[in-house]
């Protein structure tokens, strides 16, 4: 006997009536039990802005592919670093494969912010899931952390400058900011620490913490929609997740064909073998709002811009603590959520039209 | 009452002394940094600021002026400035390159050493910490985006994979829209 879709039971004589992959899979699920997969997923949640989540998590394992693939071209010793990139030119889908990269860590990054503003929007961070908020709160940091480190790997002048940058703030936060700085192992370079973070420490952080978001949505399963009432909830129309994968699934074929013809098309450039002591760029797109910040206030700014926007994420769900949900009722969590994402688009905005300038 | 003045007067002297010294390091700092370093950054500033030939004219001033030109072919830095009031970024940068000894390089082939290791002899000597490694500033690299067989058999399969999502997402599609989700979860009898 064997347990079915919704823990119904099946006799062995009626899985025998039924097709070879029936019956591999049933052998399959007995095993490893993966029919535990399919525990139900409320029909308003196999919609693009519900699936957000998953597409994230699909960028990611683009990454972690193309990751791999780099990973055997890569050398991280800087006097290597940013002349075997620009060897990937003559390696077998090397130049593809690094753009493939690059714009798979762009996406990663634009729709984990999508997937975080649902989340805030529609109230998801509430109880009972407000651990699994932070916890997705935390894969956001280490998300930016990937892009961060990759963007040293390069090691050209971008990257060290951003380098640079980092290890300025890390010595303002002392013994916090200790594991940042050369001084850990004076005789290694920083450029092979930080490899290790990007392609070990970062990923397997994200990894375990991904599993943990995953058993948390299945304990509490996937949010309400505020818009539907409660009264509504119990005759809404159920899937099993493995459908709202499959939907998921199918949007992710449409990202990552997207994200091919930009790689193949629009492949990012190495910039100049970095040298000391000089400041002649600005940092990638996702940090210019702290770029802006820091031409204004200095470099300490880098690091409070930061420690406001995580704080104010973090603290969320403690001063919202009620229990609606929908944001017409909630006018000061979507004010200040729209207040915050224009100022970072703005702060962008400003940091694109200045001259690059010394703060080192 | 005399001695106390005295070590008063003993203490004042070593706090300026002090203070003195510590003022003189400040203001000197610039001029502390190698002629070395100076002539790469000269070099960068070419690579990434063509257009700032002020900064660029002002690291080579101070390269010539510097305390420490080991490793520094000062005439060749001379010839660099000259250069740059002809205004030759091109010549500039090759004698700059060649005064600390690396090979013209650009783009991406592999530069060809012509100097001597900055190493101790015998003990090669390896970026650690923050240092950059760096001996030769390689120009910036624009990956050639041109469409052969490849990258057509690419975009091909791009298409096929968006094309492919566009029609399971369509055909895996959830029967009811949200509005009507809405409307039949305030509305009385089942949804489905």
């Amino acid at each position: 006997m064997t347990t079915g879709v919704h823990g119904e039971r099946r006799t062995d004589t009626q899985s025998e009536r039924r097709g070879w992959p029936h019956r591999l899979l049933a052998a399959v699920d007995e095993r490893l039990g993966i029919d535990a997969l399919r525990y139900p997923v409320p029909d308003h949640a196999n919609r693009l802005g519900w699936s957000l989540g998953a597409l994230t998590a699909l960028s990611f394992l683009v990454l972690l592919v193309t990751g791999v693939y780099l990973a055997q071209f890569y050398n991280p010793i800087p006097e290597a670093a940013n002349q075997s990139i620009r060897g990937l030119a003559d390696v077998w889908l090397g130049t593809f494969s690094r753009s493939l990269h690059f714009w798979s860590a762009q996406a990663m990054y634009v729709l984990v912010i999508l997937h975080l503003l649902r989340v805030i929007f529609h109230g998801s961070y509430k109880r009972p899931r407000e651990g699994n908020y932070l916890v997705g709160v935390t894969m956001f940091a280490l998300v930016i952390a990937a892009l961060f480190t990759g963007t040293v790997l390069k090691w050209d002048q971008e990257g060290f400058e951003a380098l640079a940058h980092n290890i300025e703030v890390a010595e303002l936060l002392g013994g916090l900011g200790y594991w940042f700085t050369p001084e850990v192992a004076g005789s290694l370079p920083i450029l092979v620490r930080l490899y290790d973070a990007h392609v070990v420490i970062v990923p397997g952080l994200i990894i375990v913490l991904f599993v943990l978001h995953a058993l948390l949505i299945k304990r509490h399963g996937i949010s309400e929609h505020p818009a539907i009432p409660p009264a509504g909830r119990a005759r809404e129309g159920q899937h099993p997740f493995t459908g709202h994968l499959g939907r998921a699934g199918a949007f992710g074929l449409v990202v990552v064909g997207a994200l091919s013809i930009v790689a193949v098309l629009f492949p990012p450039a190495i910039g100049p073998t970095p040298v000391e002591g000089i400041e002649v760029t600005k940092p990638p797109w996702p940090f210019l709002w702290m770029y802006a910040l820091e031409n204004w206030f200095g470099l300490p700014a880098i690091l409070w811009g930061g420690v406001v926007l995580f704080g104010l994420l973090v603290l969320l769900p403690f001063a919202d603590r009620s229990p609606r949900r929908i944001w017409r009722q909630r006018p000061v969590v979507i004010s200040a959520t729209a207040l915050a994402v224009a100022a970072i688009i703005a702060l962008t905005i400003i940091a694109i039209v200045t001259t690059p300038e010394a703060h080192l | 009452m005399r001695a106390i003045s005295r070590m008063l007067i003993a203490g004042a002297a070593a706090a300026f002394l002090t203070l003195a010294s510590a003022v003189s390091a400040v203001a000197h700092g610039e001029d502390e940094v190698p002629a070395r370093d100076l002539v790469l950054q000269a070099i960068a500033l070419i690579v990434n600021q063509p257009d700032d030939v002020h900064e660029i004219e002002e690291h080579v001033e101070r390269a010539l002026d510097a305390e420490e030109h080991e490793g520094v072919d000062v005439e060749l830095v001379e010839e660099a400035a000259a250069a740059l009031e002809d205004g030759e970024l091109a010549e500039a940068r090759e004698s700059l390159q060649t005064a600390i000894g690396a090979g013209p390089a650009a783009g991406i082939g592999v530069p060809e050493e012509i100097g001597e290791s900055s190493g101790e002899p015998g003990q090669p000597v390896f970026a650690a910490g923050a240092e950059t490694g760096t001996t030769v500033v390689l120009d910036e690299y624009e990956p050639d985006s041109a469409v052969g067989g490849g990258e057509v058999a690419l975009l091909a399969l791009s298409a096929a994979a968006i094309l492919g999502g566009v029609a399971l997402a369509w055909w895996l599609r959830p029967s009811v829209t949200m509005r009507q989700l809405r409307r039949s979860a305030t509305a009385p009898g089942e949804t489905r």
